[in-house]
């Protein structure tokens, strides 16, 4: 990087931690520090909605996952507008009359407290391992990228944000994710701009989609059901619905972003605008890494884009590379004529030959195979701790290809992402294990300063945490995915004890307590045997929650 | 004082609900006709 680009970069994480520290002034209890006394308005409502659920995992893995296995991921968000739906109508108005610091408090109200205890320990346990890991997802491209020391990567990426989040609470974290998901938002697009406006002359947008289009990297809807399959219409419309309504709904990291607001309207409002924005966002995201895609047949292209581990392998097996890179130049620069010969049929508007689009498909899996055992023998070797590159080719465009500046912003913008998720996930676990777990069992009354003091130490405490989960957490196999597994493995009994405590009257704690206990048993044993994608484990935790606290209904009925 | 009430709700949904369904239509002709 350039002198401009590391200016650029660290006059943008001292400006926010400013920021941050600045908005967050005037603290003076439990009710501002947590609840940014309760004076949002809708549009940093749904800026910090959006900034705590896209951390740096969704601008490095989505641009890759689209490069890699095509827009389809799209899919994953379309029960999401759904649950928005379902939230402003049910969960937002009880969250705003009860004027809870978490979701969990209500269910003390609503069942008893040992249910109240069960989904915050729940929570605390997955999304302070999930915390750790989005530490953990950007420090590791980050430190291959600029070889630093990936401990040391972690305190960045995971420390430097605690100091505003330490001092202003709530507030500071909404101001700064207002401000944080502007600056990424800009990057991006300019970023997107510039992948179309580095393509070679005479190759067009449109080009660039036909040769993506014909790669399959265009396949935003894929209507074949397969239980294994994670990324479809129906999972996405109804796994997507359940995991976006356990994890607004009763995910306290995106509860305590929509309680801020001054009232129901303005929560409502937040929530209901991420449903319209969300899925274009993510749809644009996608397109970047298709188009990236799209770029690089037109562009010679790296083997392995965690060019690191590359030059790694290739120092220490110089004859073996050589002949991986030669084989891999001669076949890349077929398939770039190829491109050619699309674009240049495409502009003098005639049909693309199908033999020439054959060729052109069948060079790219050749590609691909070279490229997997490129793969392979670095993670067999132990050349890198990461053992895939889909996270590392956006930064790979952006490292080569974007100018002075830019480059620093857009690593600045990495950093922003993983800040605003995380900051909000150390306010929320510090809320519950506050709230919901030790002055839920202290008799001592306490003063505003004290519960400040206390507020404070439990947000240091979970920052030094979700640290020290990203300090262990190597080779966890794609990002992206570990971190939605884990909360798979919870949500759907968090959301299901949510569902029987709106929808079904007549259930009591006690029910709703040992069905949650029975589920997760079952839930993990499913997990384990390995015969359904994980989305769907989100949607049967819900619903044996919702069953099972039915039949003791049945039984209490029958005594 | 909370203005929920100023508010049509059942139009924001259905709006909400309508724009995810053009959404998916849009997607899928774009899907089909870069195949």
């Amino acid at each position: 990087m350039s002198t401009l680009d590391w200016i650029i970069l660290f006059a943008t994480l001292a400006g926010i931690i400013a920021y941050g520290v600045y908005k967050g002034r005037g603290q003076h209890g439990s009710d501002t520090y947590l609840m940014a006394g309760k004076n949002m308005p809708w549009y940093v409502v749904l800026l910090g909605i959006m900034a705590t659920q896209a951390s740096a995992i969704t601008f490095l893995s989505a641009p890759g996952q689209a490069y890699t296995d095509g827009m389809r991921f799209v899919q994953y968000y379309f029960g999401l507008p759904i649950a928005m739906v379902v939230i402003s109508i049910t969960f937002i108005p009880i969250f705003q009359r009860l004027n809870v610091y978490t979701a969990y408090e209500y269910l003390e109200t609503r069942f008893d407290r040992k249910t109240r205890l069960l989904t915050s320990v729940l929570f605390l346990l997955s999304r302070g391992l999930s915390t750790g890991i989005s530490i953990y997802a950007p420090s590791i491209i980050l430190s291959s990228i600029m070889g630093w020391n990936i401990y040391f990567t972690n305190i960045i990426t995971g420390g430097l944000l605690i100091i505003y989040t330490y001092t202003g609470g709530a507030k500071a974290v909404a101001h700064t994710q207002k401000l944080q998901f502007l600056i990424i938002l800009g990057a991006v697009l300019i970023a997107g701009y510039l992948v179309v406006d580095e393509l070679p002359n005479g190759i067009g947008l449109s080009d660039a989609l036909y040769v993506a289009g014909k790669s399959g990297k265009l396949n935003v809807i894929t209507t074949e059901f397969n239980w294994k399959d994670r990324y479809n219409i129906w999972s996405g419309v109804i796994g997507g619905f359940f995991l976006a309504l356990s994890y607004f709904g009763t995910d306290q990291s995106q509860v305590g972003r929509y309680i801020t607001a001054k009232d129901t309207t303005e929560s409502r409002l937040g929530l209901l605008m991420n449903g319209l924005v969300k899925v274009p966002m993510q749809f644009a995201i996608l397109l970047l890494g298709a188009l990236l895609f799209a770029f690089y047949c037109y562009q010679p292209a790296p083997v392995y884009f965690n060019d690191a581990a590359y030059e790694k392998y290739k120092n220490a097996r110089p004859q073996e590379v050589a002949e991986i890179q030669t084989q891999y130049d001669s076949l890349h620069a077929i398939h770039m004529q190829s491109a050619y010969s699309i674009a240049g049929y495409r502009g003098s508007s005639q049909t693309v030959p199908d033999a020439l689009v054959q060729t052109f498909k069948a060079n790219q899996k050749q590609l691909d195979a070279l490229h997997d055992t490129v793969k392979k023998r670095i993670v067999t070797y132990g050349y890198s701790s990461d053992n895939n590159d889909t996270n590392y080719i956006f930064l790979y465009f952006v490292k080569h290809n974007l100018p002075k500046g830019l480059v620093g912003l857009l690593f600045a913008v990495i950093f922003l992402a993983s800040w605003g998720s995380i900051s909000a996930a150390l306010n929320s676990l510090a809320s519950s294990s506050l709230m919901d777990i030790q002055l839920l069992n202290s008799k001592k009354e306490i003063d505003e300063k004290q519960e400040l003091r206390l507020c404070r130490l439990h947000t240091l405490g979970w920052g030094i945490f979700c640290i020290a989960v990203a300090m262990f957490a190597t080779r966890m196999g794609s990002l992206i995915e570990a971190v939605n597994i884990l909360g798979s493995l919870f949500y759907g009994t968090i959301l299901g004890i949510f569902l029987v405590a709106f929808y079904i009257k007549r259930v009591n704690g006690t029910g709703v307590f040992f069905a949650a206990i029975i589920t997760e048993a079952i839930v993990v044993l499913i997990y384990n045997m390995d015969i359904i994608s994980f989305l769907w484990l989100n949607v049967i935790g819900a619903l044996l929650v919702v069953f099972i606290s039915l039949l003791t209904l049945i039984k209490l009925t029958a005594n | 004082m909370d203005n929920s009430k100023k508010h049509n709700w059942n139009t924001w949904y259905a709006v909400v609900l309508i724009v995810l369904l053009l959404q998916i239509v849009l997607y899928y002709l774009f899907t089909r006709y870069w195949k």
